[in-house]
């Protein structure tokens, strides 16, 4: 086990930024926590850091087993890379790089030869052999980025903790140094947990993803899980473009407007649909439709969840080809297509289709319990 | 990139700028005789009330010739009043340093209850004035009080001495030092302190090896203030020094000497002093505003 947390509170005055969090994350594993502004992310990093307290009668923060709360934030081991990379200004890229090795007691401190040799095998790393000399204000945005992970690896940590690492870094450089940060985990996996709101790079970068929302942590999967199999509609409607429609579910089949029918294939609050018994209860529900999950056509599907919808816009730059489109009702959606299929059908604005989802995904309003007491009576 | 590279692209940006610039003054520039006549007022006070009176001082200072300039600057009574001006300036200076360092650290990166009523309070020198200030500490350590009349019996002397005087100065310059590093320290955040904590340095090393240097123009600011301050300091100081000339400070015998009807060039002489002195802090001042800008900028 690499880092594990136990029902972590934090609270800002009356502002709940961690509500009751546990997660567990493996050794040499690369974790991502996911969110948007305000929804804990940096405050649960800062707490397995040191640098925040939880509130009392939080449990404890564990690295490889080992409780480290009593800990002072020097002694846990940890390696914390800042968003706006907080290297010391005064300092030569060399010195700051050395600066972790420089501050440890006489006793323990490497010579300066080792101390040499360990900064320049870290610079190599970086690939900024040459910019030993140069001070933080002379260099780039990636540059000081790279400066501020091999200052934080110089003192050898447990774990490696990074706050929103890309973020104030330029759309271009960001790639890169994403791939450069996988290439460099993959070699010295070290147990390492970033905070983002960018979903790209969480579902790129790593191995899995924490989705937070409210100081909680909605889901905790491999990229491919949360993607595919979001849990709650906030994950669902965070991680890609998705359309939203309000429902209602009768009988196993599903109906929006006017239109009923069944999807080939649906998940329930994040189950499979078949498996699930709670969903023969009528209820009002939340469904969402992926642009890539509707099926055009110029007839109606018989027997399936299928209604019409007139094309607004299309936006062809791009790999495929997304359709803007607006139902009958009023609502806007919008669906992805290949470049031939959209010649085929002749796609164009005013045009009225078909939209036959392949795959849906619902959730309930009601929760799960309330629902089964319903099925009881 | 190179360093030219870096020239190349700070000089057309500059281009540009100035093209910007002289588009926006065409827009908003006053009409010539607007322009002349504010020039004009400021340029006619500031003879008045600063240059003449400057020039004045070096002029009378030299009426006598070198000699007297040398022979009123050499006098015991000088020579006295400038090791007090001295002994004074450094005290403050050390301790304004010290403290400056100590409560701007507090304002600048915690957050506490109190923290609006302790920058009023610091602030407290600037409203106060110097002679109320010097009387405070006449009351509080004269044989009125307590504590003064617990120091007579066990024959501390501080008032009306050299201590006295240090003490009455020290408050007067109390917030030069402070407010200078308040903003710079807020500005630069905790960030390179969590950091260099993290990296496992303690507090000792954290404040000498990153939060110092960080400050250190910024400070040598506020010293360079406390210290102009200082040896110009008259009413606080003439309160607790009382008339005697082994605690005249430079201000306070310039006083005497000019009190004195004595005629000549000495009042002037010693007076050129504190004016050279004044003339050096303002070449300071300016050379460390121009490396602060530098250092906010990177």
């Amino acid at each position: 086990m690499g880092i594990e947390v136990q029902n972590i509170t934090k609270s800002f005055g009356s502002f709940k930024a961690l509500d009751d969090v546990s997660v567990r994350i493996d050794a040499g594993e690369l974790v991502a926590l996911l969110g948007p502004s305000g929804s804990g992310k940096t405050t649960l990093l800062r707490i397995v850091a040191g640098l925040e307290t939880p509130d009392a009668g939080s449990g404890p923060v564990l690295f490889h087993g080992a409780q480290v709360d009593s800990k002072k934030i020097g002694e846990r081991g940890v390696g914390f890379v800042f968003q706006h990379y907080a290297l010391f200004r005064h300092m030569t890229v060399f010195d700051n790089i050395a600066f972790g090795l420089t501050v440890k007691p006489r006793r323990l401190r490497p010579s300066k030869a080792q101390i040499r040799e360990k900064v320049e095998t870290l610079l190599h790393m970086i690939q900024l052999d040459n910019l030993a000399g140069r001070y933080p204000s002379q260099l780039s945005g990636g540059q000081r980025q790279r400066v501020a992970l091999a200052r934080a690896l110089a003192v050898e940590p447990q774990i490696l903790l990074l706050d929103e690492p890309f973020g104030a870094l330029d759309a271009k450089v960001r790639v890169e140094l994403r791939a450069w940060l996988r290439r460099l985990h993959d070699e010295i996996h070290l147990t390492s947990v970033f905070v983002t709101h960018d979903q790209d790079e969480a579902l790129e970068l790593a191995d899995r993803v924490a989705v937070m929302n409210r100081g909680k942590i909605e889901q905790f999967g491999t990229p491919d899980e949360v993607f595919h199999s979001p849990q709650t509609p906030f994950v669902m409607n965070f991680l890609g473009q998705v359309n939203q429609f309000r429902g209602r579910l009768a009988q196993g089949r599903v109906s929006i407007g006017d239109c009923e029918g069944a999807a080939p294939e649906m998940e329930f609050d994040g189950k499979n649909f078949e498996k699930c018994r709670a969903c023969e209860a009528r209820t009002a529900a939340t469904i969402f439709i992926r642009p890539h999950d509707f099926e055009i056509s110029q007839q109606r599907r018989e027997g399936r969840l299928s209604f019409p919808a007139t094309v607004t816009r299309i936006h062809s730059a791009g790999n495929l080809a997304r359709v803007e489109m607006v139902t009958d009702a009023g609502e806007t959606l919008t669906a992805e297509t290949t470049h031939s299929e959209r010649d085929e059908l002749q796609l164009a604005p005013g045009g009225r289709f078909y939209m036959t989802p392949r795959s849906i995904r619902v959730f309930a309003d009601e929760p799960a319990a309330s629902r089964a007491e319903e099925i009881a009576e | 990139m190179s360093s030219d590279n870096r020239k190349k692209r700070r000089s057309s940006s500059d281009a540009e700028h100035k093209a910007h610039f002289h588009a926006v003054k065409r827009a908003t520039t006053e009409p010539f005789w607007a322009r002349a006549l504010l020039i004009g007022v400021a340029v006619v006070f500031l003879t008045f009330f600063l240059l003449l009176p400057l020039i004045c001082v070096f002029y009378e200072a030299l009426a006598d010739g070198f000699g007297g300039f040398a022979k009123a600057l050499s006098d015991k009574r000088a020579l006295n009043a400038m090791k007090m001006t001295a002994i004074a300036a450094f005290f403050s200076v050390l301790l304004n340093v010290i403290f400056g360092l100590a409560a701007a650290w507090c304002v600048g990166k915690f957050q506490f209850w109190g923290k609006g009523f302790l920058i009023s309070l610091i602030d407290l020198p600037f409203a106060v004035s110097p002679v109320i200030a010097g009387l405070l500490f006449v009351f509080l350590l004269g044989t009125q009080s307590a504590f003064g009349r617990w120091l007579a019996e066990n024959d501390v002397k501080i008032l009306f001495a050299t201590p006295g005087v240090v003490i009455a100065t020290i408050f007067v310059t109390f917030p030069f030092v402070v407010r200078e590093l308040i903003p710079v320290m807020q500005a630069q955040g905790t960030d390179e302190e969590q950091a260099a904590r993290l990296l496992g340095a303690r507090g000792w090393q954290i404040f000498w090896r990153v939060t110092l240097p960080n400050v250190k123009w910024a400070l040598l600011y506020g010293a360079i203030l406390c210290n102009a301050r200082a040896m110009g300091e008259f009413g606080a100081v003439l309160v607790v020094a009382g008339n005697s000339a082994k605690t005249n400070t430079i201000p306070l015998y310039i006083n005497e000497l000019h009190q004195s009807y004595s005629v000549g060039a000495a009042p002037f002489a010693v007076a050129s002093l504190l004016a050279a002195m004044a003339i050096l802090t303002l070449v300071a001042k300016a050379f460390l505003e121009w490396k602060i800008s530098r250092a906010n900028e990177e």
